[in-house]
């Protein structure tokens, strides 16, 4: 076996990669329309804004954006071409959003142009049973070394290219997840709830109906990619068993944490997942067995395939040797119930940090005096800053999960300003915030996001976590 | 969808065994049998406690249907457990009878099938009964590296087996379950065997033994 293990298996000379989905230098959109309601003119918004809904991190395209439509003049505010062949400049990226009857056309105008890759939004094959007219376009841009995504697709969107060739809703701010999806409508609503709860992307991808493009060739490209530091997938089933495992392995020698959410575990759930996406579907103890087998991470619900992505986006994998530091009892027992039924080890505290704790002079006589440390409830943010510096510049403790409950001398601003500095000063030790609450702890939580510490809603999901970096 | 329906047979017991054999998958003691003076003369050279069984590739949960006889401790026994068998069995084509010396220790399952995208893989997890009411199998797409074996060791409950106290009395050494599921991978790899059931492998500190082979196979 002479492999080379440091290029990506699925790489060939004859193909070209998936660069160029990610970093055009030209879009267009073929099937534009002037009618709001319609893919074609979202997709369009999309490239020209950042996105059909408001969003902060919205921004638009910084290359030229070509409408097609021949039978209008321009749309908002672009002047439209009849073809893709009227076009004068170069394309990279061609958008496809005419019914599916079509899309072979486009295709062949697409490869005659000389356009690089794709987006072919367009429904209405395999997944419905037109199998052989995807068959037919695939082979027509094969032959023009052409790359496509979907058909069947959301699109995509890396929001640090301010690319958004998709019609999700806006765009994302620009992080290090890399999420990948078999449901283009998933897609969408992630893109909402991350613009809640924070979520940073380096690209989300709707990957349709895989005629050409599939999740093992993404896999390998994400794991490249020094954007993404996690790659989060929603998955109902693969088409090539061992690419996708040869792919999930060489995430897993380049240190690229995978996480993969599988839809379709249950016979009810596959036969929906049948008719949803055309893929075979293996048993699910078969999918399940092939994810540990490669050491990808597997989660049961979308809360924590982001729960857990961004933990691993945020943080370095650590040893499984944690502390619990919080202001309440009954965190601190939860966290441990949580810990043995994730197996994540919780590490007795020795007689030497219990000194070093006294004798930082700053905890109540009360605590605990073991992990779960205790600081009681009136623990104030000194308190606070006094035990986690012991902790983080403990040697046997890994990792640190710091809870807050809110009480009236609770200082979550303070608290989280201090996590944020303790994260900057030992970069190399996780720290996993849960800060229990909703209304009044809500600004603290954004902040904690901001300065690159996961926090979360549940200690559940924070012990999930701990166990997603424990290796 | 499928235009041709793939043809599919389960093995009969002599079949069974001699592909066991192949692969070096070990079994305890075995003697296929036509008749009553067969049965008899075979069990001369076994140890007891036997185990009679009427096996026929038409009847599958052999127990429930009165099909095995287990903890018989003589020749007096064995010669009343055969003129049950056959009585019950009566209507059955069947294959052979089968004196088996009877296995101790802890129930296991180690099975096998061809997945329509990953291949074939490996399953493993607790044994007799118990397999089908926790529907709790661990699996590895084969080859199987021994790390992958190893994993599937530790994976779901039959794991308390391997632990330093066992379960009610009964232990069982990693080795010779991992050079079943190795074997097993390897099988699965060479032969167009559809789909294996070994249930129960029993194992204990020395050995594992695959008592009942299901294997089904592409004709």
């Amino acid at each position: 076996m002479n492999r080379d293990f440091r290029s990506p298996p699925s790489k060939s000379p004859s193909k070209p990669g998936l660069s160029v989905f990610f970093t055009p230098r030209s879009v267009a959109v073929i099937g534009a329309s002037r009618d709001a309601s319609k893919v074609g003119h979202g997709v369009l918004k999309n490239l020209v804004s950042g996105g059909v809904f408001y969003a902060q991190s919205a921004k638009p395209f910084s290359g030229p954006v070509y409408p097609v439509n021949p039978a209008a003049e321009r749309i908002l505010g672009k002047r439209c071409h009849a073809s893709v062949l009227d076009i004068s400049g170069p394309v990279d990226l061609a958008v496809v959003c005419v019914p599916a009857h079509a899309v072979l056309g486009v295709v062949r105008q697409c490869v005659q142009k000389k356009v690089k890759a794709c987006v072919l939004i367009s429904a209405g094959f395999s997944e419905t049973g037109d199998a052989d007219l995807q068959q037919s376009i695939l082979a027509t841009a094969r032959k023009g070394g052409m790359r496509i995504l979907g058909p069947n697709t959301l699109g995509l969107i890396r929001p640090s290219m301010r690319l958004n060739a998709s019609f999700g809703l806006t765009t994302p701010r620009p992080g290090s997840i890399a999420f990948l999806s078999q449901s283009g409508a998933l897609a969408d609503s992630v893109i909402d709830w991350a613009l809640e709860e924070d979520y940073a992307f380096s690209a989300i991808v709707s990957v349709g109906n895989m005629a050409d493009v599939g999740f093992a060739e993404l896999i390998e490209h994400f794991t490249d990619d020094v954007q993404t530091r996690v790659i989060s997938i929603y998955a109902e089933g693969v088409q090539d068993g061992p690419a996708f495992m040869r792919a999930l392995r060489y995430a897993e020698r380049k240190r690229k944490p995978v996480v993969v959410l599988h839809g379709g575990k249950t016979k009810t759930g596959q036969a929906a997942a049948s008719t949803h996406t055309a893929s075979l579907a293996s048993s699910s103890a078969v999918f399940e067995g092939v994810l540990r087998q490669t050491g990808a991470r597997s989660v049961d619900t979308l809360t924590d395939l982001f729960a857990v992505s961004s933990a691993l986006s945020a943080c370095p994998p650590c040893r499984n040797a944690w502390a619990v530091l919080t202001n309440a009892g009954g965190v601190g027992v939860l966290a441990s119930d949580y810990a043995d039924r994730f197996g994540v080890r919780l590490v007795p505290l020795s007689d030497a940090v219990l000194k070093k704790l006294d004798a930082t002079k700053k905890l109540p006589s009360t605590w605990s005096r073991r992990n779960p440390l205790d600081l009681i409830g009136d623990a104030t943010a000194e308190r606070y800053a006094a035990a986690l510096g012991v902790l983080m510049s403990e040697p046997s403790v890994s990792g640190v999960l710091v809870a807050q409950t809110l009480q009236t001398m609770t200082e979550p601003m303070e608290n989280a300003k201090l996590l944020a500095a303790a994260r900057k000063k030992f970069p190399k030790k996780p720290i996993l915030a849960v800060f229990l609450g909703g209304k009044y702890s809500r600004t603290a939580m954004q902040y904690l996001n901001r300065h690159g510490v996961p926090q979360f809603g549940e200690v559940e999901l924070a012990v999930k976590a701990a166990a997603a970096l424990s290796r | 969808m499928a235009l041709f329906r793939m043809v599919c047979m389960l093995l009969d017991v002599r079949d069974s065994l001699q592909l066991l054999d192949r692969y070096r998958l070990a079994y305890p003691k075995t003697a296929l049998c036509e008749g009553k003076a067969d049965v008899l003369d075979q069990a001369s050279g076994m140890a007891f406690p036997l185990v009679l069984k009427a096996s026929s590739r038409q009847q599958s949960h052999k127990t429930e249907k009165g099909l095995v006889q287990l903890g018989i401790r003589d020749l007096d026994e064995l010669a009343h457990a055969f003129d049950r068998l056959a009585y019950k069995s009566r209507h059955f084509e069947l294959d052979a009878f089968v004196v088996q010396e009877q296995a101790h220790g802890a129930e296991l399952m180690v099975g096998a099938l061809r997945d329509s995208v990953f291949g074939p893989s490996v399953l493993f997890g607790l044994g007799g009964v118990l397999t089908e009411l926790l529907q709790e199998t661990a699996v590895r797409v084969c080859p199987l590296a021994k790390r992958d074996a190893q994993a599937l060791l530790s994976e779901t409950k039959a794991r308390i087996f391997f632990q330093n106290g066992g379960f009610r009395g009964k232990k069982a050494s990693a080795k010779p379950v991992l050079d079943v599921l190795l074997k097993t991978s390897k099988l699965m790899e060479k032969e167009s065997v559809e789909s294996l059931d070994f249930n129960p492998v029993m194992a204990d500190e020395k050995k594992a033994l695959i008592v009942d082979p299901r294997i089904v196979v592409q004709e």
